[in-house]
């Protein structure tokens, strides 16, 4: 797997080296989504699966200083099924909501939360609990950014 | 989960008040809705962290949602229509 390093990049950086992580990392995100969606339609290959893929591989090759994104690019690589993804097997997660709960059993709670944001986080299972915690926030916001950069394509085309 | 009530073999039973309460003011800033609540460090963890399963869960939703729209809009790129020529000159 050899994804070629864009010039537009280069020039991006050049041009503001002081630009906020947000922005880099949306460039980055669009500079590896875009030339995937273009070789998909090449291919006449843009079932739902191929492009989750690649939208989840474009979020792994835009953050690679985390451990997270890591995990993720890992999981990408060696899955030879493109329907393996991190959000599809964290939607299968039915966790009851227990509301009442929460005064009398506190302990319990806390380390029932803390496992399933092992299991939604890339890696986390892997992690020890304060690698986990310094790991989390980096990954929310990545997703976040990862939405914004989506709603522009997506809204571009609209 | 079988071991789900052995403390000894889950990490998540070995932190400490500490680590919970930097936990805590860690994730809030993550956190847009969480940003109101008022209440002791200890009572709030367990929250704080099933509000933080529940925002990374919708964040994936909203992705797999906006990823099948790509993936319908790719598949409309060969017909003639206004949708299919801005997608089609974003990806040409």
């Amino acid at each position: 797997m050899e994804r070629q390093i864009i010039n537009r990049k280069k020039r991006v950086f050049s041009l503001e080296p002081n630009k906020n992580p947000s922005a880099v990392f949306t460039r980055k995100y669009t500079s590896h989504l875009v030339p995937a969606l273009k070789k998909l339609n090449m291919n006449k290959n843009s079932s739902k699966q191929t492009v989750k893929h690649e939208v989840d591989m474009a979020l792994a090759l835009s953050a690679q200083e985390f451990a997270w994104s890591r995990f993720l690019l890992q999981k990408l690589s060696s899955s030879s099924n493109p329907t393996t993804t991190t959000s599809s097997s964290s939607d299968g997660i039915r966790i009851l909501e227990r509301p009442d709960k929460e005064g009398g059993n506190e302990e319990g709670g806390i380390e029932e939360r803390l496992r399933e944001l092992k299991k939604l986080l890339p890696g986390g299972e892997e992690m020890n609990v304060e690698e986990m915690l310094s790991e989390i926030g980096n990954y929310i916001k990545c997703l976040e950014l990862q939405t914004i950069a989506l709603k522009s394509i997506v809204q571009d085309s609209t | 989960m079988s071991n789900r009530r052995s403390r000894q073999t889950s990490n998540a039973s070995r932190i400490s008040d500490d680590q919970m309460i930097d936990l805590v003011s860690k994730l809030r800033q993550f956190l847009p809705e969480i940003h109101e609540r008022r209440r002791s460090d200890k009572v709030s963890a367990s929250k704080v962290l099933q509000e933080t399963c529940n925002y990374i869960r919708k964040l994936h939703r909203e992705v797999d949602n906006l990823s099948d729209r790509l993936s319908q809009l790719l598949d409309s790129v060969d017909e003639d229509s206004p949708e299919a020529a801005v997608i089609r000159s974003l990806l040409m």
